[in-house]
């Protein structure tokens, strides 16, 4: 919303510079978001072309005889508007447009000019640079053009959705007003109407949908000339940022920006029958707006209908049928009040928001700016149009609405602002508003203007005491209570906890996407049913994430494609989808992708290439690192479509996920000529988990014997199971690690040979000799018998 | 020409001359295994110094004790020398000269947390220790959570201040965090100081300035008695916490459909100190937050009486927050995560 100051004025007398206004304004709770000022420059004065002819050596120039109240003055011009007889803005020599561009003497073409005629833009009028500025005929030749366009600043506020009462230059005011303890002055001079044409004789309205039109108001002027209107209005409207079209259309969005109050014009020749119908229209009714779009409409919607066929979608945007014509004599104008709800969702489900929806949504005055509204409307038109104003005006308000009653208690505002403020005070801010207050000062029963329909409840009132004592006023509290029994955070210190680890082991987190194309969710999890968003912002975003792995490798092209080699990276993050009973699942899931070296070949260090270990080796630490106990991972032969042969599921306490080598087909779709290691796991659980008490174990206080055993096995046997096998067998074995893998010809295809150190140790006592000995034996009589697998020999 | 000591005919000249020689020899000693030729040949049991002793009979009896005398000197000076055994210095001069401490040092793996992980943990931490709790709500939430609960009726323009992804007409991609005050105040009684961290989405067009997704962190405090100057202490105490000390707060009426008053907060910026500057688009504040009372609507829709409890709620968004704190151009270098990026938080 674009303020006028110089229009602001017209209701109250506030003359504090732009700055400070804007200050207050935005204290006020009505955010500025910028303001400018206009200002024309002295020596631009107003001249009148008295001849032109075409410049010798160029086309598009014209060489002006300008008239400058005292003397003619040669001028070379490029505008293609410039002619004889018409008033111009004539930047004068000296004149300083901006403070680097001062108007000389020069030389255009081997011509000499003294002197610029201005366009709009340069003047910093409007935008306009299409031609120069041709003024009205009744502006003063030789005048300075700051007599007509006296300086002005323009503020632009942002308007919250709650004060639609703010959006027109009478709404701004009254805050200025409270704000200022100015009075508003709002005095709208009397209608000159008709003596004995009565507005009833004209036109006939009919409610049928009073509920969705409260209130229905008319005037009618007969025998109007369309023109331009006024340069003043015009003015006032471009600096509003609204395009000037022609006097009638022009009055009605002069009285929209002054009052807040949307009008309609029709053109009354087009009314047929002479009478209005306010109705709601048919399903699948075919609306022609005066944008000349076709519009299907609902039951819901409601028309403003003459006799025979719609006239207006109500309050939103009028039918091109009966909209102001360059030949319209007699103009029926409507100003009503239509209900907020209506017409937003005929706005929104038609994709159609004007000027007049939005503040019909936002709820507009059905009381006296109403009134005010439509009669200043018709003495406007009157004025700038001609014509004769029919006497009285209609009037439909079968049930006025009464305004709203809301009690305040001092005593309430005080403990909600954490201040205190008297009786007096508060009764004084609700008054500055216009709220009419009771004298009951422990209870003050307040009428609520009707242009107020953010005002519903208590509540509502202390903000306005709040907003108007000032928020940066209220002293803060120094102290709070805080409950002795605050939950820990449990899922940060785990969550904290799982990031620090990764981070150690070299990994840089990253936040990716939640949302994932349709092509990319089918190739990655065919088997998942994912919930997809009804209106995407593009398709690369049509279903939110089954999995992590989507976006994290489009994060290691992007990365790839930028030079950076060798990627290390997390994310915990969300994957949801359809659980198998309809239901959304939503699971905080960690994704590790590794890829390139895992340590970079330096001076003094050999390269170590990420690959499946690696990627195992990290989860393993991390698992370590929170103490979420050990994991399983086991080979799976089916393979996932996210992986090629190198594939393991992982399982642990609370903890489940897969890992492996992504495959040729899912790499190719991500654009990766790299091989590439991920892992997801779902860690929902985990961090939801009460957390783990780490036990503490002495110190052994007896030696330990070590044995290795290479033993040969079947390249299908695991050697984890092996390894658990060995650990099991006796209580004294206190750790199996499968240090070598050997595979060769002297061992023979198909299998492989793994050395395994075994720890054995007792806590009572050194073991001798023997005793090392006889465990020795039944871990290779163990895996004899179950295993068939014998000592390497 | 060699001293041969054993030759009969020895002078105090060739003692001399032995000497100059020896000297030499010594001189060149340039490790352990030079000085044990050195040793031998002139400090060993049959070496040359040692001879001299047994050549003093060949020597006529004049000139025997000078002779005597200067050979047992130059005995006992060699062997003082070669006990300084000054060769090994020079051979930690030529390792030292070897060792260059400007070379890379072992690359210990480096890794790192995401920049709005960072902040988020930052502005956690502050409230964890204001005694605030951290709770969780679903990203995929319903209607009445993101909107009817929070005081937001369908056809109210104040949904237009969210553009919403949706999913069925009643299910949707949570606009900001506040539904889950809802749950929290369903799931438990006042006194609650909670902040709900987590993913909001809005359907925007994607910018410099605005993504379909940020982070945001809500806060909640209800009780008896809360009041909008415990709202004020509260921020300002958060604000001092994470920029400055001394950071100034202005606070702005606002509108959010649940909270009542609701207000934006201003932070001094913490680049000019309120001076002015590009960061604060020169008027030295900043646009941080969004808070208010809990309105008795909110209050009611979960169960709790408004005239025996009050709060106030605050949402914070992070990636704003990261902006100014880093000083960064655009949203998107968020979610792009550039390695070279993200190695500089």
């Amino acid at each position: 919303m674009k303020i006028v100051y110089s229009w602001l004025k017209d209701f109250v007398d506030i003359n504090v510079p732009v700055e400070e206004l804007a200050d207050a304004l935005t204290a006020a709770g009505l955010e500025v978001a910028s303001f400018d000022s206009y200002k024309i420059p002295a020596g631009v004065i107003v001249g009148k072309v008295l001849e032109t002819e075409k410049h010798p050596n160029a086309d598009k120039l014209t060489l002006c005889k300008v008239d400058s109240g005292s003397e003619v003055l040669n001028i070379v011009c490029g505008a293609p508007n410039v002619r004889a007889d018409i008033k111009v803005a004539l930047a004068t020599i000296g004149t300083a447009i901006t403070p680097d561009f001062v108007i000389k003497k020069s030389k255009i073409r081997g011509t000499e000019s003294f002197g610029m005629l201005c366009s709009e833009r340069e003047l910093g009028l409007s935008d306009d640079h299409d031609g120069i500025i041709e003024l009205p005929e009744s502006f003063r030749t030789g005048d300075a053009l700051s007599v007509y366009y006296p300086d002005d600043a323009v503020i632009e506020i942002e308007i919250t959705p709650d004060r639609g009462d703010c959006l027109s230059m009478i709404g701004v005011a009254r805050e200025v007003t409270a704000r200022y303890g100015l009075p508003l002055k709002n005095t709208v001079p009397p209608v000159i109407e008709s003596e004995t044409e009565q507005v009833e004789s004209f036109i006939n309205v009919e409610n049928e949908a009073p509920q969705q039109c409260p209130r229905y108001c008319g005037k009618f002027i007969k025998g109007v000339k369309i023109q331009p209107s006024p340069y003043w209005m015009q003015r006032r409207l471009k600096l509003a940022g609204v395009r000037p079209i022609n006097n009638v259309v022009d009055v009605t969005n002069y009285i929209l920006l002054h009052f807040g109050q949307p009008m309609h014009s029709f053109d009354y020749s087009r009314i047929e029958g002479k009478k209005i119908v306010i109705r709601h229209a048919e399903n699948n009714q075919i609306f022609k707006t005066l944008d000349d779009s076709e519009r299907k409409l609902l039951s819901s919607d409601l028309l403003i209908c003459d006799s025979a066929k719609p006239v207006a979608l109500a309050g939103i945007m009028g039918g091109a049928d009966s909209q102001i014509l360059d030949t319209t004599t007699d103009v029926f104008l409507e100003c009503a009040f239509f209900d907020p709800v209506t017409v937003r969702k005929t706005s929104k489900r038609l994709g159609l928001s004007t000027d007049s929806s939005y503040r019909f949504e936002r709820g507009v005055d059905p009381d006296s700016g109403l009134i005010s509204a439509v009669e200043y409307a018709a003495e406007l038109i009157r004025q700038t149009a001609g014509g004769t104003v029919a006497k009285g005006r209609i009037d439909r308000y079968p049930s006025p609405l009464e305004p709203r009653m809301i009690t305040i208690r001092p005593g309430r505002a005080s403990k909600i602002l954490g201040m205190h403020f008297k009786g007096e005070q508060v009764r004084s801010f609700l008054v500055s508003l216009g709220i009419k207050c009771s004298d009951n000062l422990e209870a003050i029963e307040c009428t609520i203007p009707l242009f107020r329909h953010d005002l519903a409840i208590e509540e509502d009132l202390i903000e306005e005491v709040g907003r108007l004592y000032g928020y940066d006023n209220i002293i803060p509290a120094e102290m709070a209570s805080i409950s002795l029994n605050t939950p820990l955070p449990q899922v940060e210190n785990m969550t904290d906890t799982i990031r620090k680890a990764l981070a150690f082991s070299g990994l840089r987190e990253i936040i990716t996407n939640s949302m994932i194309s349709q092509k990319m969710q089918q190739l990655l999890t065919p088997e998942k049913k994912p919930v997809a968003i009804l209106n995407p912002l593009n398709p690369d975003m049509a279903l939110m994430q089954t999995t992590l792995s989507g976006n994290m490798l489009g994060v290691l092209s992007y990365n790839l494609n930028h030079k950076n080699s060798n990627n290390r990276y997390f994310e915990i993050g969300k994957a949801f989808e359809y659980s198998s009973s309809g239901e959304y699942r939503e699971r905080t899931v960690l994704g590790i992708l590794v890829q390139g070296d895992y340590y970079e070949k330096t001076w003094n260090v050999v390269s170590v290439q990420s690959e499946f270990y690696v990627l195992k080796g990290i989860i393993e630490a991390f698992c370590v690192h929170i103490g979420a106990g050990s994991l399983t991972f086991t080979k799976q032969d089916t393979m996932s479509v996210m992986f090629n042969c190198e594939q393991a599921r992982i399982m642990g306490e609370n903890i489940s996920g897969f890992m492996g080598r992504v495959s040729d087909k899912v790499s190719e779709a991500f654009d990766l000529k790299t091989t590439v290691f991920y892992a997801e796991l779902d860690i929902t659980d985990l961090i939801n988990a009460p957390s783990q008490l780490k036990h503490y174990h002495s110190l052994p206080k007896f030696p330990a014997a070590e044995r290795d055993f290479s033993f040969v096995l079947p390249d299908q046997l695991s050697v984890s199971l092996i390894s658990d096998e060995i650990f099991s067998i006796s209580p004294l074995i206190e750790s199996v690690y499968p240090f070598d893998v050997y595979r060769g010809e002297k061992i023979g295809s198909g299998q492989k040979s793994v050395t395994f150190s075994v720890k054995i140790r007792s806590a009572e006592k050194t073991l001798t000799d023997k005793e090392t000995e006889t465990i020795c034996s039944s871990i290779i009589k163990r895996l004899q018998e179950k295993y068939n697998i014998t000592l390497r020999t | 020409m060699t001293s041969d000591p054993k030759s009969p005919s020895l002078s105090l000249d060739d003692l001399d001359r032995l000497r100059n020689e020896a000297e030499s020899e010594f001189s060149s000693i340039k490790n352990d295994a030079d000085a044990e030729t050195f040793r031998i040949k002139y400090l060993g049991k049959k070496g040359i110094l040692r001879e001299l002793v047994k050549a003093v009979r060949d020597i006529p009896a004049e000139s025997r004790p000078a002779f005597g005398s200067k050979a047992n000197e130059l005995r006992v000076h060699f062997e003082t020398r070669f006990e300084e055994a000054p060769w090994k210095a020079g051979a930690i001069e030529a390792e030292s000269a070897s060792f260059d401490p400007g070379l890379p040092g072992f690359p210990i793996l480096q890794g790192s947390l995401h920049p709005l992980t960072q902040i988020r943990n930052q502005i956690r931490d502050i409230f964890l220790s204001m005694g605030f709790t951290v709770s969780y709500g679903p990203e995929i939430e319903t209607d009445y959570y993101n909107f009817e609960a929070l005081n937001t009726p369908k056809h109210h323009p104040a949904r237009d201040m969210q553009d919403t992804f949706y999913i069925t007409e009643n299910h949707l991609l949570r606009t900001h965090t506040s539904p889950v005050q809802i749950r929290v105040m369903e799931s438990m009684k006042p006194p609650i100081r909670s902040i709900m961290p987590g993913r909001v989405y809005r359907n925007e067009e994607i910018s410099s300035r605005s993504y379909c997704l940020f982070h945001q962190i809500e806060g909640l405090y209800v009780d008896e008695n809360v009041s909008f100057a415990d709202l004020k202490g509260t921020l300002l105490a958060f604000s001092r916490r994470f920029f400055d000390e001394k950071t100034k707060i202005k606070i702005r009426p606002s509108f959010f459909p649940f909270t009542e008053p609701s207000v934006e907060i201003d932070v001094e910026c913490f680049l000019c100190k309120g001076s002015g500057c590009s960061l604060c688009k020169h008027s030295g504040w900043l646009e941080v937050l969004g808070a208010g009372m809990v309105h008795p609507n909110v209050l009611r829709n979960c169960g709790v009486d408004p005239e025996i409890y009050s709060g106030f709620a605050f949402g914070i968004g992070i990636e704003r927050i990261a902006l100014l704190k880093y000083g960064i151009e655009d949203i998107r270098l968020f979610y792009e995560n550039d390695v070279r990026f993200l190695k500089q938080f």
